[in-house]
């Protein structure tokens, strides 16, 4: 390290403590300290080794190395203080900080405490410009909070996880005015302060990633800051067997964050029976774990595609059952084709249309299969992307709607096909269970195939049925954006100063 | 006879009894007017046996689904050549133990002890057949003979966890398919509820397994805050429209040692007069050894004299573990470390001791604990979960363990004041239950066997 490097390292140190000071150390005793770096970092010390809170701890690491902490880390500074020497205090609790955070992460960081205030975590959406459930999610609500002139603060992440940053102007936009951007690449600047919730809601509308899952436990943890998170599914855990190991190695670490968290704000009763579930489970280690609400996901589509919808009504040749959502075992489409490959050889004449994406390697096969069934005379297609309109167009023209996943924690492609007013075949349990009660649907146990066949024949056959399923689905009231924006920052801000 | 013709006589031998050799379209004939594809333990037979192993769930779906559609002799088309091959598995419809890792292992975990001592009562009680997973194949064998066997309408029980992943997905074939009826000991869920302090891997493997539990008929928790963890997860299975299985509490016995003769102070080099406080448990992050250090640390700066002895070999992240027993040792603390011991040797130690301390962050049971209490002698342990369930009122300090301070207050209370120790002591009354009655309790949970059609 040259002289300028260590002198800049050395500012920056007497900046963030200068920060922090306030925070933690009585006001005579940090006058006396201002401009001198080894003292203000001994009473900085000194006051929370007295203080004993494990979130002065927490500050004070945050302070020293620039980065937040994980609980091992923290436990270490922690220990460090608990056992040094008066004489070397300072020296111990440097000492204590890995090296890996002095080195590969920035030491002439800057930070910002944000104290009492309810901060919004976008680190994915900001940076990404990738649009399907969670990212629609936070597209929908923040701009709707931000409307109603609801006080809060947008995070993202350093490149380096060394904690959170304020989103840039193009960040910011993708996430309360989205609209497409060009998905040019985002990230931090090298002057950016860290910025750190203190004392103040943090708010995760996302699944965080994998190391900011084991910061943010800590953040909890320690009493630094509470955390409010919106519960999507359990899927990685309870459905493990249809996901790879390390998404659901990831969630594992995620509920670590959940089970310090304040409170789960769950996507559906089913998402909120989920998560209690898991807190009943948290006896065992003496945590209270999370409250867990339900505040159930909007349904609500675009007035542009009720009138697509609207005027594709009768234009197909055949009745046409459409299969929406991204290829993947779960979502049980390899049921759908073999329920339509019977009807097919019953003599029934239809038309049947996948609609989603995935890897290549999941449905290569399947597209297949799909050519060779084509030549064999059954009209069966699959479409791996489809915009807007079209999609609307095609859903306006179907006769029904299939969706017969095994497990989801909201299941939008049924909703929605509702809100277009199409009937839904759609599976007898969990979430999808709880929309069908609200009409338009025909509900089968997506595990039996001949259950999944004769829904399909009835929706495809019975007219009187159909008809009235799609009466049912026309007068279900839609529950808007605007609803469950409203809700959720209700539960959000719950207990906090306006 | 062929062995493709002699898996599809065996077929029909074992699901309708009837026998004898015919020509390959017979036995297709006689296997499609006895078995129905749409009943998947059928497509389950079929494949295991022209395989030669347990099918996958996918696997059997699919070979169903193509019966269904076509036909059983187009169905086995494709199987036909590797069915050539390999030997012909026995169906066995008798009560399987699956012991992989029992029987691999020459060492002695909490949970193959659980195993090994559970089954050799049952053994004197009932008919079972210890089976074993051939790692990566998918392939099922006897323990006694090695003989490769295909569970079909038989009681499969799992004593043991299993979390790799072939071994996992094939009794999640067998859960599913096999109109068999299976039970499992539940140890705990803390890969699950308390992923931090888990090695890389676990987690994601342990979440695999629990959803191969979740088409369980039983599962059997070894205490009843296991028990709590089992229950809040059947809770979250509510989402993928699963039951799950009965959860049925089992609690563990708490042994007690023989009596050793041992003399460990002689064999560590202690004085007689040396008090002993005695840690057993692997230095992985969930035993909490770090602030049990630093717990101990306190105590000697506060004057007080004694050795701590921890046996229990090294895990994941013990670096920081490591770094300051090395410190504390070279300021000249009294602290003896041992990777194994013998029973006799941990026993010896037990016996020793003036107080144990197990203050883990998560318990299925706690072992040690149990142990220590069984031989009289006081603990500080964790005031909540299994720990507190098991140690309060009987001899444990029950304190928080993530405050050193408070870890310190008790040891040092224990160590100081030789009339609280005493109590303590005396009041180290376990209930009495021994391995037989574990077992004959878990025993009344296999489940009868299925009736045969």
């Amino acid at each position: 390290m040259t002289g300028a490097d260590a002198s800049a390292s050395h500012r920056a140190l007497l900046d963030r403590l200068n920060e922090v000071a306030p925070e933690l150390v009585a006001d005579a005793r940090r006058q006396s300290a201002v401009g001198d770096v080894a003292l203000l970092a001994r009473e900085v010390l000194t006051a929370v080794r007295d203080g004993g809170e494990l979130a002065g701890y927490w500050l004070a690491y945050v302070a020293f190395a620039a980065a937040f902490p994980t609980e091992p880390q923290l436990d270490g500074f922690r220990r460090a203080i608990h056992l040094a020497s008066e004489s070397d205090l300072v020296t111990d609790a440097l000492a204590s900080i890995e090296i890996a955070h002095r080195t590969h992460r920035r030491s002439t960081r800057t930070i910002r405490i944000l104290r009492d205030e309810i901060l919004v975590d976008v680190g994915f959406s900001a940076t990404h410009v990738h649009n399907t459930g969670i990212q629609r999610v936070v597209r929908s609500v923040l701009p709707r909070w931000s409307a109603a002139g609801h006080p809060f603060t947008l995070l993202a992440w350093t490149a380096d996880d060394a904690g959170y940053r304020e989103p840039n102007g193009v960040e910011q936009a993708r996430v309360l005015s989205w609209g497409a951007d060009g998905g040019a690449h985002t990230a931090d600047s090298p002057d950016d302060a860290l910025l750190v919730p203190w004392r103040s809601r943090i708010f995760l509308p996302e699944v965080p990633q994998y190391e900011q899952c084991r910061l943010l436990a800590c953040v909890a943890a320690s009493g630094a800051a509470d955390i409010d998170l919106i519960g999507y599914d359990v899927i990685p855990i309870t459905s493990a067997d249809t996901v790879m190991a390390a998404e659901s190695e990831r969630f594992a670490i995620y509920l670590d964050v959940v089970k310090r968290s304040r409170a789960v704000h769950a996507i559906s009763d089913t998402v909120r029976d989920e998560f209690a579930g898991f807190v009943g489970a948290l006896s065992a280690q003496g945590l209270p774990g999370p409250v867990v609400n339900g505040v159930s996901l909007a349904v609500d589509v675009p007035a542009a595609a009720r009138a697509v919808a609207a005027a594709s009504v009768g234009t197909a040749e055949l009745p046409t059952m459409v299969c929406l959502g991204s290829h993947e075992p779960r979502k049980n489409q390899e049921a759908v084709l073999f329920a339509a490959e019977r009807l097919h050889r019953e003599g029934r004449r239809f038309r049947l249309v996948f609609v989603g994406g995935g890897s290549r390697r999941a449905y290569a096969g399947f597209d297949r299969r799909l050519a060779l069934l084509r030549s064999r005379g059954m009209n069966v297609e699959s479409a791996r992307r489809m915009g807007d309109d079209e999609l609307w167009a095609l859903i306006g023209s179907s006769r029904f709607s299939v969706f017969v996943s095994l497990h989801e924690g909201f299941g939008l492609p049924v909703a929605e096909s509702l809100a277009l007013g199409i009937p839904v075949l759609t599976s007898s349990h969990g979430s999808m269970h709880e929309i069908a009660g609200h009409g338009g649907c025909v509900e089968v146990d997506p595990r039996d195939d001949e259950a999944i066949l004769d829904g399909m024949r009835a929706l495809l056959t019975d007219d009187a049925l159909h008809e009235r399923l799609a009466s049912e689905a026309a007068a279900i009231a839609p529950r808007t954006w605007d609803d469950y924006a409203r809700l959720l920052w209700d539960g959000v801000s719950e207990g906090r100063r306006r | 006879m062929n062995r493709v013709d002699a898996a599809l006589a065996a077929i029909a031998a074992a699901v309708s009894g009837e026998q004898g050799p015919a020509p390959r379209s017979e036995l297709i004939g006689r296997l499609e007017r006895i078995l129905d594809p749409a009943d998947l333990s059928s497509s389950y037979l079929v494949l295991g046996m022209l395989r030669a192993r347990i099918p996958s769930p996918t696997d059997v779906v699919s070979f169903g689904r193509r019966w269904a559609l076509d036909g059983l002799s187009t169905a086995v088309k494709p199987e036909l050549r590797a069915a050539r091959r390999g030997p012909l598995p026995r169906i066995e419809s008798r009560l399987l133990v699956d012991v992989s890792d029992t029987s691999r292992s020459p060492y002695t975990t909490g949970i193959q002890r659980v195993a090994r001592e559970s089954i050799a009562r049952w053994e004197r009680s009932t008919e079972i057949v210890p089976v074993r997973f051939d790692r990566g194949r998918g392939v099922l064998r006897t323990v006694a003979d090695d003989q490769v066997v295909l569970p079909f309408r038989s009681r499969f029980v799992l004593p043991e966890i299993a979390v790799e992943r072939e071994r996992s997905r094939s009794i999640a074939s067998i859960a599913r398919f096999s109109a068999s009826r299976t039970m499992a000991i539940g140890f705990d869920c803390i890969p699950m509820t308390t992923a931090e302090t888990c090695g890389p891997g676990m987690p994601g493997e342990f979440a695999h397994y629990l959803s191969t539990l979740a088409h369980f008929d039983t599962v059997a928790p070894i205490s009843t805050v296991s028990g709590d963890e089992f229950r809040g997860w059947r809770r979250m299975l509510v989402g993928a429209g699963l039951a799950g299985p009965e959860i049925v509490d089992v609690a563990l016995p708490f042994a007690v040692g023989e009596p050793a003769d041992l003399d460990v102070r002689r064999e560590l080099a202690l004085a007689a007069d040396e008090p002993l406080v005695v840690v057993v448990g692997s230095h992985e992050p969930r035993k909490n050894h770090l602030r049990l250090l630093e717990a101990c640390e306190l105590v000697w700066r506060r004057g007080r004299r004694f050795t701590l002895v921890m046996v229990g070999g090294n895990a994941w992240s013990t670096e920081r573990f490591v770094a300051l027993r090395d410190r504390l040792r070279s300021a000249g603390r009294a602290i003896v470390t041992r990777s194994t011991a013998t029973d006799d040797e941990v026993w010896g130690l037990y016996r020793a001791a003036s107080v144990t301390a197990f203050v883990s962050l998560n318990e299925g049971f706690g072992l040690p604990l149990a142990e220590s209490l069984a031989a009289g002698v006081p603990a500080v342990t964790s005031d909540f979960g299994s720990m507190a369930d098991l140690g309060g009122g009987r001899g444990a300090v029950l304190v928080d363990p993530r405050s050193p301070d408070q870890i310190a207050d008790a040891l040092d209370a224990v160590l100081s004041d030789p009339e609280y120790r005493a109590e303590l002591a005396g009041a180290t009354q376990l209930p009495s239950r021994s391995w037989d009655d574990y077992a004959d309790d878990l025993l009344t949970l296999v489940p009868s066997a299925p009736a045969t059609a």
